[in-house]
């Protein structure tokens, strides 16, 4: 660094003896002498550090570098021998660049050596301001990583929300349609097994007027052809079977009927929007939803509730939510298990609890059961999606809310609070 | 160097960052958590008290500006280590700006800051030291922060603050600003009363407590 030198009247040189001798102590200008073999005759602290002039496997003269040792033997005439930017090291991990002078006299080499101090504070002020800058950057890394992070969450699960409603979007329409489908062909048995009952039972009344006007004729072999014709094709008990076959399709078909009409109510695919409906209704055809699984496992299931009860909501989407929790506590139970659904009402909220007897929930995973894909069914068997699908159907679309009530060992109960009317 | 009063977890911390020890460090404040998981303790009664210490070893000529600068960026880079832990999960949608004043190279203590607001789910910004306060404005217009913080560790920079302050009240005069750092432990109450409508939080606790009331009335 170059700067101009103020002078005046030659005052530093009047302290030059003692400049001199602290130069020769400190550490930023570096003064040794040499002999023509390269061995260092005396040195003050800086250059001895400089040349790690300690070290005994390495003479010091080989730490110069740049230029080597041997450059200041040159021949020249001149008492100045090198003048410029001089490296000094091990060729390993020392290694200084120094601004010297080198002066030779007869077999006399002294070396004359600064550091640039001006220069190694701006690099100084310059690294801290980089570290800094660094230092931002990095922060701003770890926020964008983190914001990264969450946003990949998010989508993640809003794409399995999106892939389970579509699924559940897709199979609804497939159970609509079906439902539809099966509806012409069972109005027409239904109202044909009716026909038919009573068809078959004017026949048998046909029959039976025909043989009262034979017998009241009073041909003896008449008589009997008819009591023989009767005997011989079994009529009274075809009558009777015939009966007792037509009840048992009427019941049979008005099983049909309701599965049917469950299934169809249960969907309500066309039922988007928020509709007045009976709620109770609705809960019985979810309950037929899960019946199969309520049979399977013998559940000794319970349902209560007070009859036509009406409120608006979403039909499709709250019947998906009170059959999450009752498929839930299903299989939360073991067999034989309890099960019990009851429906009450206040003035302005209807109160759909689901109790069961099973082992409860765990208190350490009581916080996240309504966390999207957290599930403790084996991998493979559970989305982990129910409760958290549950909780967005009434807490966000029905602005209810959920209250769990699970003590270890004595099973759980889920409480749907939904408001008798939407706000819209 | 000399240190008094201090707690044997600061000597130690204080001790490695003089040597430049960075790996130690880290481990010093890890070790720290593991005991007391409150960052804002760690950097309450273990950073700021060794960056403290620091500054005196500097004042009382003890050690050089690479030495500190050093102390100071070993702290940061901790600081960095921590910060995605310190992200909250909770965002409130809101926004600070946190900035250093004109001239003011330290910036550990208004990160410390940024970081208690983003445990509290706010999002903060930060430019950098060495940035003219024309830059801040520019920035405050572009981000529309709910709060601007300002710090100010060395107290010789106090008069630049004053003219911050002047600039920003007639550009932004409805933005809320606070302002802290060590400088203001050396300031008179009459230097203080000249800082006119602006909320001086001593201390990590008292901004915590003043983010959290601002959360509660969201």
């Amino acid at each position: 660094m170059d700067q101009s030198r103020l002078s005046e009247n030659n005052l530093i040189s009047d302290w030059a003896p003692l400049i001199c001798d602290l130069s020769n102590q400190g550490y930023s200008v570096a003064i040794g002498i040499f002999n023509a073999e390269g061995r260092l005759l005396e040195a003050n602290p800086a250059l001895c550090y400089f040349l790690d002039a300690d070290r005994i496997q390495l003479e010091p003269k080989n730490f110069f570098i740049n230029p080597e040792f041997s450059f200041f033997l040159s021949d020249k005439n001149e008492e100045l021998v090198f003048e410029g930017l001089m490296t000094v090291g091990n060729y390993a991990d020392v290694s200084y660049v120094l601004q010297s002078r080198v002066f030779r006299r007869n077999d006399r080499i002294l070396v004359y050596a600064e550091a640039d101090v001006p220069n190694l504070f701006e690099e100084n002020k310059k690294m801290s301001v980089l570290n800094q800058e660094v230092n931002n950057l990095q922060r701003q890394l770890i926020k964008e990583k983190k914001n990264l992070q969450t946003t990949l969450a998010e989508l993640k699960e809003t794409q399995q929300m999106l892939i389970h409603s579509e699924k559940m979007n897709a199979m609804g329409k497939l159970v609509a349609g079906v439902a539809h489908e099966l509806n012409n062909p069972i109005a027409f048995v239904y109202s044909n097994l009716f026909s038919l009952d009573k068809y078959v039972a004017e026949v048998f009344d046909a029959i039976r007027q025909i043989e009262h006007q034979v017998e009241s004729v009073g041909n003896q072999e008449l008589n009997e052809t008819i009591v023989q014709l009767r005997e011989k094709n079994d009529l009274d008990y075809l009558e009777e079977d015939i009966s007792d076959m037509t009840k048992e399709s009427k019941v049979g078909i008005e099983r049909v009927k309701t599965i049917v009409e469950d299934l169809r109510r249960f969907s309500r695919l066309d039922e988007s929007d928020i509709k007045q409906v009976d709620l109770i209704e609705n809960i019985r055809s979810t309950i037929s939803i899960a019946r199969a699984e309520i049979s399977k496992k013998n559940i000794d299931f319970q349902f209560t509730s007070p009859e036509g009860l009406t409120i608006e909501c979403f039909p499709g989407q709250l019947n998906q939510a009170i059959l999450n929790v009752l498929i839930n506590a299903v299989q939360a139970v073991d067999d034989g298990g309890q099960v019990c659904l009851s429906v009450t009402n206040d003035e302005n909220n209807v109160f759909i609890s689901v109790k069961d007897n099973g082992n409860g929930i765990p208190e350490e995973i009581k916080s996240r059961i309504f966390e999207p894909f957290f599930t403790t069914k084996p991998v493979g068997s559970g989305t982990g999606l129910g409760l958290s699908i549950t909780y967005k159907i009434i807490h966000d679309l029905h602005n209810g809310k959920i209250e769990v009530h699970s003590e270890a060992g004595s099973g759980t109960v889920f409480k749907l609070v939904v408001p008798s009317k939407q706000v819209v | 160097m000399e240190s008094q009063n201090l707690s044997p977890v600061v000597k130690d911390y204080l001790q490695n960052l003089l040597k430049g020890n960075r790996s130690n460090c880290s481990a010093i404040a890890r070790q720290y958590l593991e005991k007391n998981p409150s960052i804002k303790d760690l950097y309450e009664e273990v950073f700021k008290v060794s960056l403290y210490e620091v500054g005196r070893f500097w004042e009382t000529n003890q050690i050089t500006v690479a030495t500190e600068h050093l102390a100071t960026a070993i702290t940061e880079g901790i600081l960095n280590e921590l910060f995605e832990q310190i992200i909250s999960g909770r965002k409130y949608n809101k926004k600070v700006v946190v900035a250093c004043v004109e001239g003011e190279q330290h910036q550990v203590g208004i990160k410390m800051v940024a970081d208690v607001f983003e445990m509290k789910g706010w999002e903060s910004f930060f430019l950098g030291t060495g940035i003219p306060t024309s830059e801040l404005v520019k920035f405050i217009h572009e981000i529309k922060p709910d709060i601007l913080a300002v710090s100010l560790s060395v107290y010789f920079n106090f008069a630049n603050l004053l003219k911050m302050l002047e600039l920003l009240r007639n550009e932004f005069p409805d933005l809320q600003i606070i302002v802290g750092g060590q400088a203001f432990s050396r300031a008179s109450d009459q230097a203080l009363q000249r800082l006119g409508n602006v909320v001086l939080l001593s201390d990590l606790y008292l901004l915590e407590k003043y983010i959290e009331t601002i959360n509660t009335n969201l």
